[in-house]
């Protein structure tokens, strides 16, 4: 049995996602909803004969129980206000925006949130790029001092509600390095790199440890990659874990994505999105 | 060119040469001096402003809320600025400088990502405080394109943001010295 979504918001995480959800065989696409009818997303939409609504959440308080899964990807701040009409529509909902209201999800570590969670928050793109490593490097970490994250995306792929929500994804993917690795201090950079041609999503990680075990470490990271790679196939390492003259473990990773919406250097839309897919396809195994 | 507005932004900017390590000792002195000079902004900070102090970047040893406050009790006239880019800081940041004293904010971005910087400054603007858009690097897109930038400050961010500057950037500063 297929898993009824809807798509709410329609900017460049909503529209890469309906385009992913129509790549698979589990999900099926039972409205995308915006503000806009006109908009060139919409017509995208329309072009795949999806049911598309410029009504926004009040397409589901007229329509409730329209669908198993929503998908938010409008901002923040709206992200808040839906999950209330959600919850009392008893509807689950996968939220793409940095808005904090359910438990963070990490494909590979805590999945299974999914199941029993009504609503389950995919942190950041940068978040979901840098959490597989540091869940697993914080393992090998005697003394967790201090975690960096640093993220490079291409302007481009940074639509209007990333640019204002550009704190929310701060903070948020702060409270997901604490929540995945102990650690509580920590700094996050986002970078939008207007260069062209585009600049690929890079992420670079930056750990301060009194120890680190490098027993089997590099092996563990290659591994974990490779299980990556099956829901996003252009995950790449770029930089392995690498001690620096100052004692800082440092790595880097690259995402490029699948180019189903923007060019393949919008990694940033693939992560998040392929990790929201990944976690939807638990609940057909129920 | 009348009502030129000064703002001395070397223990800031400057603080690129030396890695971020300026001293306090070294920021009341000169503050002090600037604060006699009659310099009506005196801008102190990391070389990439509030909360840039990072392995990417730099570590400062002294932090923001050290720096803000020496400079604060060493400029009884002029006001204290800082400069800050969305994306290494947030509001936070900002609201902890405006408790440190900080009277005018210069919020910068690079000249084609203005957008960015729309939730700070119109959260300084409510808070009373002076804002300045910066458009760093300027010199990469055409006078046009950057001015069209300048006035969708005024116009759009907020009404009380009635500047905006050009810089140079620090940035191309740190690529030529370090090439």
């Amino acid at each position: 049995m297929k898993i009824k979504v809807a798509i709410l918001g329609t900017g460049n995480i909503g529209t890469d996602l309906l385009l992913k959800c129509l790549k698979t065989d589990f999900i099926e696409v039972v409205a995308f909803v915006g503000r806009r009818l006109d908009s060139p997303n919409m017509q995208i939409a329309l072009s795949k004969n999806i049911l598309t609504s410029d009504q926004g959440i009040n397409y589901f308080i007229n329509n409730p129980k329209c669908c198993d899964v929503v998908y938010d990807c409008t901002n923040a701040l709206d992200a808040t206000k839906h999950s209330k009409v959600f919850k009392d529509q008893n509807v689950k909902v996968i939220d793409l925006t940095p808005a904090k209201v359910g438990d963070m999800c990490v494909p590979g570590i805590n999945d299974e949130i999914i199941l029993t969670d009504d609503n389950v928050n995919m942190i950041t793109c940068g978040g979901q790029a840098s959490m597989p490593m540091l869940h697993l490097i914080a393992q090998h970490c005697l003394g967790l001092e201090y975690i960096e994250v640093v993220s490079q995306i291409a302007s481009k792929s940074a639509g209007m509600a990333t640019r204002i929500n550009v704190d929310n994804y701060i903070k948020t993917t702060r409270k997901a390095i604490t929540k995945f690795t102990g650690c509580n201090n920590t700094k996050v950079i986002l970078n939008l790199n207007p260069a062209e041609p585009c600049v690929d999503m890079q992420t670079t990680i930056f750990i301060k440890a009194k120890n680190v075990n490098f027993n089997n470490l590099t092996e563990k990271v290659t591994s974990r990659i490779e299980e990556l790679k099956t829901y996003i196939p252009y995950y790449e390492l770029i930089l392995p874990p690498t001690l620096n003259e100052n004692g800082v473990l440092i790595l880097s990773i690259r995402v490029k994505g699948t180019g189903d919406y923007l060019p393949e250097y919008a990694g940033n839309l693939d992560i998040i999105n392929c990790a929201a897919i990944k976690i939807t396809e638990k609940l057909t195994k129920r | 060119m009348k009502n030129i507005i000064i703002t001395d932004s070397s223990l800031r900017d400057g603080n690129h040469s030396v890695k971020h390590t300026i001293s306090l000792d070294s920021i009341e002195k000169y503050c002090n001096f600037a604060d006699q000079a009659g310099i009506p902004i005196v801008e102190v900070g990391h070389g990439n402003g509030l909360a840039a102090s990072s392995l990417l970047i730099g570590k400062s040893p002294n932090s923001d809320k050290e720096i803000l406050t020496t400079a604060r009790k060493s400029l009884p006239n002029s006001k204290l600025g800082v400069h800050t880019i969305p994306g290494l800081s947030t509001i936070d940041d900002a609201k902890a400088a405006i408790d440190y004293g900080v009277d005018v904010f210069r919020v910068a971005t690079h000249c084609t990502e203005a957008t960015l910087s729309k939730s700070h400054i119109e959260y300084l603007a409510k808070s009373n405080k002076e804002v300045l858009g910066v458009l760093m690097m300027s010199a990469l897109i055409s006078p046009k394109e950057l001015a069209e930038t300048g006035k969708n400050y005024g116009r759009i961010w907020s009404p009380s943001c009635n500047y905006y500057g050009l810089y140079w950037d620090i940035f191309t500063t740190r690529c030529k010295r370090t090439s």
